[in-house]
């Protein structure tokens, strides 16, 4: 069965979906070693919408750690995401503290500051586990001006801030929201009082 | 084989009168399979269904991939479906176990040409098939070995690639 030298670039022309197919078809150790293939291998096993098929069910696993604002002052979040990376991270995010972010991260095994920026940005942070990590990002609701999500990477760093849409001239605040994954996408819900 | 229109050739195989359809590949060799067998692929399927005369193209599929294409399907469309539990139901399934198993006795070249004239035709039993053997082919193999496999190019710097492993050498080792 091994003619691989005869056949060289046969699959290379294979399309997307057939290639999924053998791939969802492969353990995940395998798969994992196949994002070193190349870009275009690492893409197709990273791809949100192949997610379904491909052997990664393990979107994360369950985590015991700092959620009571009040009690503690900070708030500590897990971003595990085994398509994007075999390591975890973990984001602690304080309410006082000038230096409002630590990033812990399972590769290094060390906690880091960073310096977050968030009075810059005009953003409190609304205390709850209203959070939400899809694609290896971190998704937090927070409280400013506005409510909104703030989208941070590993490092702890705000890649992007997402606003939630409020009604025009409603001066009404969200009654209460949630925010979740499913399938790779982020979904926002929220109700007004 | 006769140039036939697509939906009402007839012939006498299996001792009665069955519908054929005469598929045309990409190099213009033409088929003449009954119907039965021929609608294991959805796509033929939906294309006799909108009718035609003449053959129904297939440009996507060479001769040689046609026709073990239709080797598994006059096989598979060929099973009777006997009575559950009973012996000739089990001799059926280990006839048809050992016909995949040699009929997936070729290159990886061959496997991938009849992956993508499976994918194409939409025969989910045999893109199953060839899928699963691919699969196990590949999947104790390195990296490295892939590429050399499929011809792939490592288009990753040696950093890149350095972090990768590094990555990968986490909770899954």
């Amino acid at each position: 069965m091994d003619c691989s030298k005869r056949s060289a670039g046969a699959v290379a022309s294979l399309p997307d979906d057939p290639l999924v197919e053998i791939l969802s078809r492969v353990p995940v150790k395998s798969l994992c070693r196949f994002k070193c293939v190349s870009k275009a291998w690492r893409d197709l096993i990273a791809d949100p919408l192949h997610r379904k098929k491909l052997p990664q069910t393990l979107e994360g696993f369950f985590f015991l750690g700092d959620s009571e604002w009040s009690s503690t002052g900070k708030l500590t979040y897990l971003i595990f995401d085994t398509a994007a990376s075999s390591h975890f991270h973990l984001v602690q995010i304080e309410d006082e503290d000038m230096i409002p972010v630590h990033v812990y991260s399972s590769k290094s095994g060390v906690w880091s500051p960073v310096r977050c920026d968030l009075d810059d940005l005009d953003l409190y942070l609304v205390p709850g586990l209203r959070r939400a990590c899809a694609n290896g990002m971190l998704y937090v609701v927070m409280s400013g001006g506005m409510h909104q999500i703030a989208v941070m990477d590993v490092e702890g760093n705000i890649r992007k801030i997402i606003p939630v849409p409020l009604r025009v001239g409603d001066e009404f605040w969200p009654f209460s929201d949630y925010v979740g994954q499913s399938q790779g996408h982020l979904h926002y819900i929220y109700h007004l009082t | 084989m006769a140039a036939a229109d697509s939906c009402d050739g007839i012939s006498t195989s299996g001792g009665g009168w069955e519908k054929t359809v005469t598929l045309v590949s990409s190099d213009d060799a033409r088929f003449e399979v009954r119907e039965a067998a021929a609608s294991l692929s959805q796509t033929v399927r939906r294309m006799i269904r909108a009718g035609g005369d003449g053959g129904i193209p297939l440009p996507k599929v060479d001769a040689r991939t046609l026709s073990t294409v239709l080797e598994y399907c006059n096989k598979h469309a060929a099973v009777p479906a006997p009575a559950p539990e009973s012996s000739s139901a089990e001799a059926a399934a280990v006839d048809l176990e050992w016909f995949d198993k040699e009929l997936m006795h070729v290159d990886l070249a061959t496997l991938c040409s009849l992956i993508r004239a499976a994918d194409y035709l939409e025969v989910a039993g045999l893109l199953d098939l060839t899928c699963k053997t691919v699969a196990d082919m590949i999947k104790s193999k390195t990296a490295e070995e892939i590429r050399q496999m499929f011809g792939i190019q490592n288009d990753f710097t040696p950093e890149e690639e350095e972090q990768l492993s590094r990555e990968n050498a986490g909770v899954f080792e």
